[in-house]
């Protein structure tokens, strides 16, 4: 593993660029060099990490084996098999996640951004899930569904987890239990910066209820939701803790979202090439968001400048 | 910040009509009948939690879990810390350093941006940015291996150096945003004056840069107090184990003593619940400039 490489070629270049001595001849550290430490373990561990996901991708390499070079089997195999699989799991997680998300969000925020005090109240109790780690909330809500001692077992007898087609759907449930209250908090911050004279005006104009929130704050909320899109989007995507707490990816890999995929490939099967596969397949996908949405961004910027 | 109430306009226009009024009161109605909806689906679960930690484990296996009946008892908690008390003390060295390690590094990185010129410290700039949108499941097979050959496997360190490159990105460019809009006359006064790079760091910028840290410190200290995949890749031993790797191994061993795994888990979540107590609008600040970190900007 010669990761390091390139950070070692970059701190040469920088060094001979930003040494410069001052006017009593002494050699002086340039501004430019105090990148290095942070950029120094950023590139070995973000940078080279990814580069080398990359490479290991093409490679046979079992947990404590030989590595040799297998071309294009390991992505072949993805695309024949669980792989094909995983980007089904991941892709339900993500529309389940839009579909539940988005809507209760918006909703909530707008609620909770009201200043009666039974609403503040309210949203302080919002928070409350985000306090737990996901590892945390996982393994409450494996307790509250568990078919014998759990939480509902006194009003339905349930084994949903052990379900293929519930088990994905309910711990996307509890994943969005736990994330939506972070998107109210971004949702209610929103509606609380937008002037007050908006809605004045359209009142005097007749408006109410639910026209002032078609007409006056959902037009006003649009980039927020729209981060918030985003947000639900690479959360789902990258979606790891509670599919694996909760049902270990299981049952029959029905909640074996592509990181799940990442980990029970390299540790359970222990094979570092085919888990690569999965992981290049999620920081491709998480790098192609982005750039749609920069571009969409700058896209939007330009529209808006122009009118 | 200016303030508005969404559901109450300021002065009701007094020619509005009684059927108008009739579909405000419905709305309001209806809004706060889903706001309190919500509250309660919110807490259900956390109030199974807490009473499920609170019972003898007979009580739990056999008394309605949403009813407290059949006493109360502390004695879990004890059980749990004595399990994951030290899972506890690793999360928050693991914690402490990753934050420590982030804004020592991140501050002079962001300086350096800011007043550097030329080709690499625009490259630097531009791979901070890049990485912003690289997530850590994509990258966690060749941290296993790189972590593996510095020979940081099973160790504290082993968690603590990729958490706090995984936060770098974020925290250099948010810094670097914040370090841009300061005058730069008042770093060439300082240069004038004598003062060296490191004087500079210590004396101005690391005090200018409080606010912005003071976000980055709570989200980076967040994330790494509840991050699961890297640790539970990096360590295998449980006096390594940090408290998310702790609760999974509670939770997937045999012959589970569930309400002790359930007081560990409130044990786990008991220091964010004080930080949201005594430091309300620090916690959401920071979990809300996290959020940049996803966007790609």
């Amino acid at each position: 593993m010669r990761v390091e490489s390139p950070v070692v070629s970059v701190r040469g270049a920088v060094r001979s660029m930003y040494s410069r001595t001052d006017g009593r001849g002494k050699r002086e550290v340039g501004p430019g060099l105090l990148v290095l430490p942070a950029f120094a373990i950023y590139g070995v561990f973000v940078i080279g990490a990814l580069l080398a996901a990359v490479v290991i991708s093409f490679l046979n390499w079992p947990i404590g084996g030989s590595v040799s070079f297998a071309g294009l089997k390991n992505w072949s195999t993805f695309l024949s098999g669980g792989g094909v699989k995983a980007l089904g799991v991941t892709a339900e997680v993500i529309g389940i996640s839009l579909v539940v998300q988005i809507p209760l969000s918006v909703a909530l925020g707008i609620f909770a951004a009201g200043r009666q005090r039974y609403r503040a109240v309210l949203s302080w109790l919002y928070v409350l899930p985000l306090l737990v780690s996901p590892t945390g909330i996982a393994i409450t809500w494996a307790r509250l569904f568990d078919p014998t001692f759990g939480g509902f077992t006194s009003i339905i007898q349930q084994t949903w987890l052990s379900s293929r087609a519930a088990a994905p759907v309910i711990v996307t449930l509890a994943f969005s239990w736990r994330i939506v209250p972070f998107y109210v908090i971004l949702i209610q911050a929103a509606v609380r910066t937008i002037p007050r004279e908006l809605f004045d005006a359209a009142a005097v104009d007749g408006a109410s209820g639910a026209r002032l929130i078609r007409h006056i704050l959902l037009p006003q909320l649009r980039h927020t939701i729209v981060v918030v899109a985003i947000l639900a989007v690479t959360g789902a995507l990258t979606a790891f803790d509670l599919y694996f707490v909760m049902t270990g990816g299981g049952p029959d890999g029905a909640t074996t979202t592509l990181a799940v995929g990442v980990y029970l490939q390299a540790f359970s099967n222990q094979v570092l090439g085919p888990a690569s596969v999965y992981a290049v397949v999620v920081a491709a996908a998480g790098l192609l968001t982005a750039g749609l949405v920069s571009r969409a961004t700058k896209f939007g910027e330009m529209r808006s400048q122009r009118q | 910040m200016a303030s508005i109430a969404v559901e109450e306009p300021s002065a009701e226009p007094a020619y509005c009509r009684r059927s108008r009024l009739q579909a405000l009161k419905i709305s309001r109605v209806l809004s706060g009948v889903l706001g309190t909806a919500w509250a309660v689906i919110a807490v259900a679960p956390l109030y199974f939690l807490v009473l499920g930690s609170l019972r003898g484990e007979g009580a739990y296996l056999t008394a309605n879990p949403w009813w407290p009946s059949g006493g109360v008892t502390l004695s879990n908690y004890r059980v749990a810390l004595s399990g994951v008390g030290t899972a506890l003390l690793n999360s928050v060295i693991v914690t402490v350093s990753v934050c420590a390690l982030v804004i020592v590094l991140s501050v002079p990185a962001a300086y350096a941006i800011v007043r550097g010129r030329g080709r690499g410290i625009r490259l630097c700039y531009v791979l901070f940015l890049a990485g912003l949108a690289i997530p850590i499941e994509g990258t966690i097979v060749s941290v296993f291996i790189i972590v593996l050959h510095l020979h940081l496997y099973n160790s504290l360190a082993g968690i603590i150096v990729p958490t706090a490159a995984f936060s770098m990105a974020l925290a250099v460019l948010i810094l670097v945003a914040f370090l841009r809009d300061v005058p730069s006359e008042l770093y060439e006064a300082m240069e004038l004056d004598g003062a060296g790079r490191m004087q500079l760091l210590r004396s101005l910028v690391f005090p200018m840069a409080r606010p912005p840290l003071l976000g980055i410190g709570v989200f980076v200290a967040l994330s790494s107090w509840n991050s699961l995949l890297l640790p539970l890749v990096t360590t295998t031993s449980n006096a390594q184990a940090v408290l998310p790797v702790a609760l999974l191994r509670l939770e997937s061993s045999n012959g589970a003593d569930y309400p002790a795994i359930l007081a560990s888990v409130v044990w786990s979540a008991i220091p964010i619940i004080v930080l949201y107590l005594v430091g309300r609008r620090q916690l959401i600040g920071g979990l809300v400039i996290g959020s940049s970190s996803n966007l790609g900007r």
